[in-house]
């Protein structure tokens, strides 16, 4: 297949690389004059040759799917805030204090398949678990839904049916007898040593607190045991197993009763009890709660409350204004996915977005009517939102252009085209940004008469030998962004001197902010990134080269929806990876340590 | 010896209470005794503990204003060690130490080696220690015998780099009214005060035990991997149960012991700059008091996290930005150094403030400052910094600066530290980080 440089730029970036082969890339990049393949042509530093040396271009590499191992996953803070509500009410407080979620590979939903929790997490987990107990007995609502029945004598057969009952709920599974014996036995120890105190009524509901507490702090609740079933077709995920996979993957919160009975009763292994679910479960008020979740986790917005700024070099700047920002993506994100249906790709060129008067401030849009009308009224007017269209002669678009990733991505006083650059390339387009190497002099250089501010004193960094390899993939995008100020504002000038923000990204040169979204939309990379962004998110590990098949598929069936996201979800839930497991257990701790002497 | 639970926790289960109190009083001294006997070689100075601490703050120092001039015991402070003044006599100075270990990860390949003498492991895109943190090497020993083996707690929020294993981390407690309440808060007795006769406390154990049953059993399902995860929170379990024992027993009668001042519920940023002093101020003296009482007898502070790119006081750019972009011989960063190391001393001041006998809380301690790496411009493993403050009870040498002239391992350093404390250790850290000898120049 003969390439041009400009072909050649597509194959570079986009999976054409890997139907392409890694050989083929590099003889033609050669005669294109590029030396050696970019370290952020994906997988090609990390993925056997095998895979990457077809001869056959525009060929997927068909293979049979092998499922990838067993993943433990803990829940997340934010899962196990939600399953508390869900459980026992929206009156029933969770605790504030849990462990942080720690987030690997770019998602926290990673993080909870890998990192250990520490004694102090454990110690979280349990006075949780107490209060949380405590609160579900002393609230009528939530206690009439934790037990149902009326005890009598010394309340064991209430306290067995109503700790069996909530204990499915908890667990997300049927409890055996041998647990239930425990729980009860709990529950005995408690009225006998709390009898003196109390008696009656009183004494049955205080007895019964410690059996919930018990359920709450198990392992059983706080983690997904999710090891699979071997049939006559393979090894899959159980019914029961896919129930929790599909709440926590659709929702981010534990399965309802509907679907608990539906894995309980088996349907969950056939297309059609699956594909059922599925579309109950996107119809449901919880997708949104789900898919906000995904895009806060790999858009970092849980990190904007932290971002701290200098208000004397940005006066728009406010404590609140993190929350803000995250709160203005969210509803952009959901009214994209849920009212428009609309095109993922577009979420980067759209005009419209979501502001409170602070962020119309900072966007120099007048506040919408709504908002000052309710400031009138005497209506909280940070936490009013109204939707905008931003006007067509601004160059902000889309979600580069809102202060949750300007702002985020840029230091407390200046902006930073390393930081937003990176961020376009690893987590957009599935871009690999090596770490620089530690033995090196990452100084910038000094200033000198030719590169006098920090501006061009980077230039010269990104020219150097040493530093350039990378930073020519990643500062050049964030050049492009440098209209925007390091809180989020629109500037033509820094420092007295006149911006010029055209670049190029992957062989495609743009003028500006503008023509930069068109390029980031356009990119090849862009929507598999996605797929295989979402499909980790699902799975709680990046997707593996086994699994290529699947993910391939759903590249192609994201296309074919038109990049739709809600049909993604459901594909990839629906798809083979998901519902799939493999019998090894495995997962060391990848790249063990050296010969430990 | 007196039994620690009022209850059996195998006759609860079994609907067995056997309710009535008993409350044998021992000597207080009597609980600092080590019961395990073999690996901790507890040899008490004027009768206290002897306790660990860490002091860290990201984005290390600048070498050349860092290390003293002079060496030996006639040293003077150099710029960036004048906020220990008050410190001086108690203060082991030592540099010239290299961490050897590869340094592929800017920042946290260095702290990794430093802290836990071994090579970062690469997970991913991310990276983990791949043993031990100095802190929990230390806490797994000393740490057995006191309500908890380790404090962690930091000024900024960050995830510490306190491990236990790989990608298993301590996370600092970074409120600190939330850091009292969890040490002081509910059930924390004073000294001279009864113990609590509390059945609820019984069956909190109980529940715990049945908790502890479920993960063993469970574990038998998973991989290798994940059976570590679920033995960790196993461990974490158990801690809790020993922690409600302790509940139940005599308060320590500690003369030092008293409640310190309740912190503020809420700190919040002032012109876009946390309160790092006012805060870490706040934690440290919680700390103190925690070590007074002998709630813990080790902890780490993490003022600030590598790479951290907080704005502090007076500085025109967040502290990381400025050491790659600031040129010259970098004023602002060595501004913040200076303001890292006095919140060292706030520290320091802490633990001084508390009379212990003859002497201080500082005395019975050994603290080290350090950071993650030497020179952060250059991310340098070389002359890594390195301050120890505290004798711990008249094992290390104070008042001292040595400086290796031949690049030494820094393990060594971790090495005598372990032994100061007690430990029988025969060698700290691996590959290029091992070492089986400490640094004998510090060592009394």
């Amino acid at each position: 297949m003969q390439l041009s440089c400009r072909r050649l730029s597509f194959f570079g970036m986009c999976r054409g690389a890997r139907r392409l082969g890694l050989a083929a890339w590099m003889s033609a990049a050669t005669a294109c004059g590029v030396a050696e393949a970019p370290a952020w042509i994906p997988d090609v530093a990390t993925a056997d040759s095998a895979s990457l040396s077809t001869d056959v271009p525009d060929v997927v590499v068909a293979s049979e799917l092998e499922p990838a191992a067993p993943r433990l996953h803990r829940l997340t803070s934010r899962q196990f805030r939600n399953a508390i509500a869900d459980l026992f009410g929206p009156e029933i407080v969770a605790p504030s204090a849990l462990e942080p979620d720690p987030s690997m590979e770019g998602l926290i939903a990673i993080g909870a398949t890998q990192a250990s929790l520490s004694p102090r997490g454990v110690e979280q987990y349990a006075e949780g678990a107490e209060k949380i107990a405590a609160q579900v007995i002393a609230n009528t609502e939530a206690r009439k839904r934790v037990i149902a029945c009326e005890p009598t004598g010394d309340g064991r057969d209430c306290a067995e049916s109503a700790l069996r009952a909530t204990g499915r709920r908890v667990w997300r599974r049927v409890l055996t007898d041998a647990e239930a014996g425990t729980l009860l036995a709990v529950y005995d120890a408690a009225r006998q040593a709390l009898d003196p105190e109390l008696d009656g009524a009183a004494l049955f509901d205080r007895a019964f607190t410690y059996p919930l507490s018990m359920l709450l702090q198990s392992p059983f609740f706080l983690y997904r045991f999710e090891n699979g079933e071997s049939t006559d077709d393979g090894h899959r995920y159980s019914s029961v197993e896919m129930a929790s996979r599909l709440a926590f993957f659709i929702w981010n919160t534990t399965p309802d009763d509907a679907l608990l009975d539906a894995g309980i009763a088996g349907e969950l292994v056939t297309d059609a009890g699956i594909e059922a679910q599925v579309a109950r479960m996107l119809a449901d008020p919880r997708a949104q709660q789900g898919v906000e979740n995904f895009f806060a986790e790999w858009l970092e917005l849980y990190n904007l409350d932290s971002v701290s700024k200098d208000p004397n070099v940005f006066r728009h700047y406010s404590a609140d204004l993190g929350a803000a920002a995250r709160q203005e993506t969210l509803r952009l994100v959901s009214h994209w996915v849920f009212e428009k249906d609309g095109d993922y790709r577009e979420l980067f060129t759209t005009r419209e977005t979501f502001v409170n008067r602070r962020l119309a401030a900072i966007y120099d849009i007048p506040a919408p009517a709504e908002l000052l009308e309710s400031a009138e009224t005497g209506g909280t007017t940070d936490l009013a939102f109204a939707k905008v269209t931003l006007p067509a002669s601004s160059i902000r678009r889309g979600l580069l252009g809102q202060v949750s990733f300007l702002a985020q991505f840029s230091h407390p006083t200046s902006s930073s085209a390393t930081l937003r650059g990176k961020f376009v390339r690893t987590k957009l387009i599935c871009g690999v940004v090596p770490s620089p190497p530690a033995n090196l002099n990452t100084a910038i250089p000094e200033p000198s008469p030719t590169a006098k501010t920090l501006k061009e004193r980077l230039v010269v960094h990104m020219e150097s030998d040493e530093c350039g390899g990378c930073h020519r993939t990643i500062d050049p995008i964030g050049f492009g962004l440098e209209n925007f100020d390091g809180l989020g504002r629109f500037r033509t000038h820094d420092n007295g001197a006149l911006i010029d923000p055209s670049g190029e990204l992957d062989f495609e040169p743009f003028d500006d902010a503008l023509d930069l979204m068109e390029t980031i939309a356009n990119h090849p990379m862009l929507a598999p990134c996605f797929v295989r962004t979402l499909y980790g998110y699902a799975n709680g590990h990046l997707p593996e080269a086994g699994e290529a098949p699947v993910t391939t598929a759903l590249e192609d069936e994201f296309a074919a929806v038109g990049y739709r996201v809600k049909p993604l979800v459901s594909a990839i839930a629906r798809s083979a990876g998901f519902r799939t497991v493999s019998k090894t257990k495995t997962a060391e701790i990848q790249g063990a340590p050296r010969g430990a002497r | 010896m007196k039994a620690v639970s009022k209850f059996n926790r195998r006759s609860i289960l079994r609907g067995l209470v056997g309710g009535v109190a008993v409350t044998l009083g021992l000597p207080p001294l009597e609980r600092f005794m080590n019961t395990h006997g073999t690996a901790w070689a507890e040899d008490k100075s004027d009768g206290f503990p002897r306790r660990f601490g860490l002091f860290f703050w990201g984005n290390g120092v600048v070498p050349d204003r860092w290390v003293p001039k002079t060496t030996g015991t006639e040293w003077a402070l150099s710029d960036q060690l004048l906020p220990l003044a008050a410190h001086r006599d108690r203060l082991t100075i030592v540099s010239g130490m290299r961490v050897g270990v590869p340094n592929t990860e800017p920042h946290f390949a260095t702290a990794c080696g430093f802290l836990s003498g071994r090579p970062i492991l690469k997970n991913g895109s991310d990276h983990t220690f791949s043993g031990p943190s100095i802190d929990q090497v230390i806490a797994q020993v000393v740490g057995q015998e006191t309500r908890f083996a380790s404090l962690e707690f930091g000024a900024h929020n960050s995830q510490g780099l306190s491990f236990n294993a790989p990608n298993s981390k301590n996370p600092p407690e970074t409120n600190p009214f939330l850091f009292f309440e969890r040490v002081f808060g509910g059930s924390f007795a004073l000294p001279g005060s009864e113990p609590k006769i509390d059945p609820t406390i019984a069956l909190r154990r109980s529940v715990l035990d049945g908790v502890m049953d479920q993960l063993t059993a469970v574990k038998t399902s998973v991989g290798a991997a994940d059976k570590l995860r679920l033995e960790q929170h196993f461990e974490g379990v158990r801690s809790l149960e020993k922690r409600l024992a302790k509940l139940e027993e005599d308060p320590p009668n500690l003369a030092a012991c008293a409640l310190p001042t309740q912190p503020l519920e809420d700190y919040p940023d002032i012109e876009g700059r946390p309160q790092l002093f006012e805060k870490n101020k706040a934690l440290s003296e919680i700390a103190a008091m925690a070590l007074a009482c002998d709630q813990t007898r080790v902890f780490s502070s993490w003022f600030t996290a590598p790479v951290s790119n907080v704005l502090f006081a007076g500085a025109s750019s967040g502290h990381h930005e400025l050491t790659h972009n600031e040129p010259g011989d970098q004023p602002e960063v060595h501004k913040i150094t200076v303001q890292c190391v006095e919140a060292f001393a706030q520290m320091l001041d802490a633990l001084a403030n508390v009379q212990e006998g003859s002497g201080t809380l500082l005395d019975h301690c050994v603290v080290l400052g350090t950071s993650d790496v030497s020179l952060a411009k250059t991310h340098s493993p070389e002359d890594f910094p390195v301050a120890l403050v505290g004798s711990a009870g008249g094992k290390l040498k104070t008042g001292l600066h040595y400086r290796s002239s031949s690049n030494e391992n820094s393990s060594k350093v971790m090495l005598t530290l372990a032994r100061t404390m007690g430990l029988d250790l025969a060698h700290f850290g691996s590959d290029e980080g091992f070492t089986d000898v400490g640094l004998s120049d510090i060592e009394v």
